[in-house]
């Protein structure tokens, strides 16, 4: 699948590697808040759950692709 | 996510040391090994928990409440029942910590947020600064600025022509400068008799001021028979004033001729027809400038003044042909 290069910068950018070598994703606080208000306690644990499958994978699937895309800081989003 | 032994009288916490001015965070890093490794075994209802409360906690930049109602709207839990069930097991697990005054906190949201913290101070101290050695910069600029202008409003003439002992130097130079650079002069082929001295403020067409006493020496030299008293008073040191008279009225007529087409002021061109008369004659200059507007007036003239100086020159060579002095009685006597 050809990945568009604009969805592939975004995800470098709010992914970094922390000192032991796992992955460091920067979560938006207020779309993250907003979401958990539609969510249950369990489907928050269930979209948490698949937060960090999606962070590790090596080779995401759209789902995870699409997960990471809604979730991520983006840079234009800075006040 | 370990639990952190908080003591009564616990560390300083970074919560209380945030002030007003520190904007809200937008975005936290959450390290995923760490994240998993906490709640991989912890029910989902937990986990969904664990992260809202982390989520409040980054949002508000403080830890929950101790006042379970305003912790249950921050975490968005309807529930207060539930709310307090998953508190103790929070607690219970390790997942968040309570401190002495009953809020919860977490180790890691912690270290987030102090390292937040001080980015932002260090961001705004080094904003400061170079604010500060930029208006230092500008306050240096200016004050170079009006003390240079204050210097060249001391400076006055700023070439100093109005200083004795430069307008002195100046006229060292000048002098130099209008000499005649072609022949050194020494005491084999002696000095240039002829080099008149000039003040300072005379500064004639170089030139033509060398064109005319290199034929005043040529003149001196040849020179056999006294020129006739007309020609000497002519020819004398007399002033711009005698040579105007005599030049019949004309001379105004002739300065502006001179000024015109020799390029000059007229002072220049006043100083050029006093030098022109003092070497040719008043005379020969009236007649040379009357050929030339005789000439004018009929055709076209490409360089007028030149034109009246080649005439004048001429008319003076063929003087003493034609001005030739009275036969002496010898000759007489021979023709006869």
């Amino acid at each position: 699948m050809r990945l568009d290069p604009e969805h592939v910068r975004k995800l470098a950018r709010a992914i970094s590697k922390t000192e032991k070598g796992g992955p460091e994703v920067a979560l938006d606080l207020s779309f993250m808040g907003k979401v958990m208000a539609r969510l249950s306690l369990w489907e928050r644990g269930l979209l948490t759950q698949a937060l960090i499958r999606a962070s590790s994978a090596k080779r995401k699937t759209i789902e995870q692709r699409i997960i990471l895309a809604m979730f991520v800081h983006r840079e234009e989003d800075k006040p | 996510m370990t639990a952190s032994p908080i003591g009564h009288n616990g560390p300083p916490s970074i919560f209380d040391e945030i002030t007003p001015d520190v904007p809200k965070m937008h975005f936290f890093k959450c390290d995923i090994v760490a994240l998993r490794k906490a709640i991989f075994d912890k029910p989902l209802d937990i986990r969904g928990a664990f992260i809202s409360a982390l989520l409040a906690v980054y949002e508000h930049m403080e830890p929950l409440p101790a006042d379970d109602n305003i912790a249950r709207m921050r975490c968005g839990i309807m529930d207060m029942r539930v709310y307090r069930r998953v508190k103790r097991e929070m607690i219970a697990y390790g997942l968040m910590q309570e401190d002495s005054s009953g809020r919860l906190t977490n180790e890691r949201c912690e270290i987030e947020i102090t390292a937040y913290v001080k980015e932002f101070r260090q961001r705004q101290k080094s904003a400061k600064d170079r604010e500060e050695k930029a208006a230092r910069d500008r306050a240096e600029k200016e004050r170079k600025q009006s003390s240079m202008n204050q210097v060249s409003r001391q400076l006055g003439d700023s070439y100093g022509l109005a200083k004795p002992e430069l307008s002195a130097s100046y006229a060292i130079a000048n002098a130099e400068l209008t000499g005649d650079l072609s022949e050194k002069h020494n005491e084999i082929n002696g000095g240039d008799s002829t080099r008149k001295a000039r003040a300072d403020h005379e500064a004639p067409l170089r030139a033509r001021v060398l064109e005319l006493e290199l034929d005043s020496r040529e003149e001196k030299k040849d020179k056999k028979t006294p020129p006739p008293p007309e020609q000497e008073a002519e020819q004398g040191r007399g002033g711009g004033k005698d040579i105007f008279s005599g030049l019949n009225g004309t001379g105004e007529d002739m300065t502006k001729f001179i000024a015109k087409y020799a390029y000059v002021t007229e002072p220049e061109a006043r100083r050029m027809l006093t030098t022109n008369c003092q070497v040719f004659g008043a005379s020969v200059m009236m007649e040379a400038y009357a050929t030339v507007v005789a000439k004018m007036s009929a055709e076209a003239v490409g360089k007028p003044y030149p034109l009246m100086i080649a005439i004048a020159r001429k008319l003076k060579d063929s003087a003493p042909a034609k001005r030739s002095p009275a036969p002496s009685a010898a000759s007489l006597l021979r023709r006869y």
